[in-house]
């Protein structure tokens, strides 16, 4: 893995001396923040799909109509995502142990990601659901076909494009929480930047960085956009 | 066994807002293979009305059959099954438009677990049924109104059902698309022998293809019966208007007010307006009464309407003779079996 990107060292020597130095540290950085990214993106992607649809079912006239869990869940949603992500990540530290086992590294960092970023897709997710007119819903109940199967062969499926755009919106704000929980011991670029650039003034290595999360970044949103043509919309 | 039936239902929306009463004790029979208009004004209640009849709506009292099943005590599993029996068509198509033409008309196949090759043979034969074979591989996007509701129509059949509600399926089309629906309606009606409950706010549908009808105001049935008598002899006032949308009454409010009935008025003669039903339906009458009674008779105003294939005449003639021989001659016209209705006459006369 590590040898993979020593053909890229070659290149940025001379611009980046102490990028060169610390290679070994920027590569691990590299690998840790595509891991956190990856695998929270994973886990609050399925989540935050279910909780939205969760949130747009249980509202009033819809298909699992339910005046307590309405009243409960959006509040608890919105709770989780008026909560600073920095305070989020010490709130949840007893849950993070619990869950992974400790609370640093990577493992550390993708649970409080996760516990941030659900809600914040969930919301979105929800929006897009609540974009399918409800007509369809009758019509589909009209034609005999069961509440599950209107969810995940009608709701879903008509609302695919909108459910898209949230998860690549949540997938770029979930690189921008990565580098946050980084500093807060979960290593990757962020950690990176804070450590080496900010610290010991190797401003080289705040600005690879900035470029990596910015690389990703585009990345993200060009899968986003290369799936939403595949989809035709 | 009738085909729908609806017992003195009541519903009542409860909202934070307050509470609105939108059925009031509504009954109606729909009899197998008929096709049923329910005619209302807007937020007279047919939505609802027709939403009870597939129990998308649940009803606080009363009692709906449907095919000889009382809705009220099917459980989820057996609604659904019910539900297949009822096709339901809407204003707005509800098409699914990540899926073509032909994946809508598939989609209930395939739920019911038709095998793969039946379910597309039968989808192709139902696209064939409505005129849209070729566009099989269309997405909804890309069809007018019309053809959206074809594909609507051709979905709402492929589970064979014995009942087609229809909540205001042509209210988004114009004119001329209106009618090619309607008379696929008329046909699949009677092809299969399909019951079809349709609800509207247009005149034009209703005299198109019902031949009965339902006239429903703030939540109530006001009056009910065969589409030719219900317009030809209306008794509730809200019957009235929309018969009289029909015949463009509103038009006749103007002529009225010339100068050519004020010198009939004046000179002792008389306006009224003939209704004929059927065969009657032709102004041969006009000329024999002119002939018999020695008075003139002219036609000021007037119109044919074809309701279920019915002719029915309105006219409007102004009568002009000695006043006695006018009586005679009006009273001779009803004796045919024309509907005579006094409209405008000199003051003195009465
Ligand atoms: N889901 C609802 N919640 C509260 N009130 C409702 C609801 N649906 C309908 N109503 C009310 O019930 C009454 C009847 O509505 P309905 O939709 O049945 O009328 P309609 O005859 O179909 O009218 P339109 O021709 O405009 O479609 C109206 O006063 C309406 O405001
Ligand atoms: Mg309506």
């Amino acid at each position: 893995m590590f040898s993979a990107f020593d053909f890229i060292l070659d290149f940025v020597k001379p611009f980046f001396p102490n990028v060169a130095q610390y290679w070994a540290r920027v590569v691990k950085a590299i690998v840790e923040t595509l891991e956190m990214v990856s695998v929270s993106f994973g886990f609050v992607a399925v989540l935050g799909v279910a909780l939205g649809i969760v949130l747009v079912v249980i509202s009033e006239g819809h298909l699992y109509e339910n005046k307590i869990l309405n009243t409960v869940v959006p509040r608890l949603v919105n709770l989780f995502r008026s909560i600073p992500f920095v305070i989020l990540v010490a709130f949840i530290l007893p849950f993070t142990r619990f869950m992974v086992g400790t609370a640093v590294g990577v493992p550390g960092a993708i649970v409080p990601i996760v516990v941030a970023m659900v809600p914040f897709v969930a919301r979105q997710v929800e929006l897009a659901l609540l974009e399918v007119n409800r007509g369809v819903i009758d019509m589909a109940l009209s034609l005999g076909f069961s509440k599950p199967y209107i969810v995940f062969r009608i709701l879903l499926k008509e609302a695919r494009s909108g459910i898209v755009r949230a998860l690549t919106l949540s997938s770029i704000s979930l690189v921008g929480y990565s580098a946050m929980a980084g500093v807060v011991g979960g290593g990757g670029i962020g950690d990176l930047a804070i450590r080496y650039g900010y610290a010991r003034f190797m401003s080289d290595i705040t600005l690879l960085s900035l470029l990596l999360l910015l690389g990703i970044v585009f990345f993200l949103q060009g899968i986003g956009n290369f799936v939403l043509e595949r989809l035709g919309t | 066994m009738r085909a729908i039936e609806v017992t003195d239902v009541f519903k009542t929306y409860r909202t934070r807002s307050g509470s609105v009463e939108a059925l009031k004790g509504v009954s109606l029979h729909v009899e197998k293979g008929d096709i049923f208009g329910v005619i209302g004004h807007s937020g007279s209640g047919k939505s609802t009305l027709i939403r009870c009849i597939n129990r998308l709506e649940k009803f606080d009292r009363g009692s709906i059959f449907v095919g000889g099943s009382d809705l009220m005590s099917l459980s989820e599993k057996e609604l659904r099954q019910k539900r297949q029996k009822i096709g339901m068509i809407f204003q707005q198509f509800h098409l699914l438009r990540n899926d073509s033409v032909y994946g809508n008309v598939l989609l209930p196949l395939t739920y019911a677990g038709s095998g793969k090759a039946a379910a597309a043979e039968k989808a192709d034969r139902l696209l064939t049924r409505v005129g849209l074979r070729e566009k099989r591989g269309a997405y909804p996007s890309q069809l007018s109104g019309g053809q959206q509701q074809r594909v609507a129509i051709a979905r709402a059949l492929a589970n064979d059902p014995e009942i087609l509600l229809c909540d205001e399926a042509t209210s988004a089309l114009d004119p001329d698309t209106t009618h090619s629906i309607l008379a696929l309606l008329k046909e699949l009606n009677q092809e299969l022998q399909l019951t079809v409950l349709i609800i509207t706010h247009e005149m034009a549908v209703v005299k198109d293809i019902c031949s009965n009808v339902a006239v429903l105001d703030g939540g109530k049935i006001v009056e009910q019966g065969k589409t030719l008598e219900m317009f030809t002899n209306p008794r509730h006032s809200v019957t009235k208007q929309f018969a009289n949308s029909l015949f463009e009454q509103d038009k006749i409010k103007e002529v009225l007010l010339g100068e050519y009935v004020k010198k009939v008025i004046g000179s002792g003669g008389l306006v009224a307006r003939l209704i004929f039903k059927g065969e009657k339906a032709n102004d041969a009458l006009i000329s024999d009464v002119s002939r018999r009674f020695g008075i003139d008779a002219s036609i000021i105003f007037g119109n044919i309407e074809i309701i279920q294939s019915q002719p029915l005449g309105n006219l409007y003639v102004a009568f002009s003779g000695p006043a006695d021989r006018i009586a005679e001659a009006v009273d001779y016209a009803a004796a045919q079996g024309v509907l005579v209705q006094r409209v405008a006459e000199n003051a003195e006369r009465r």
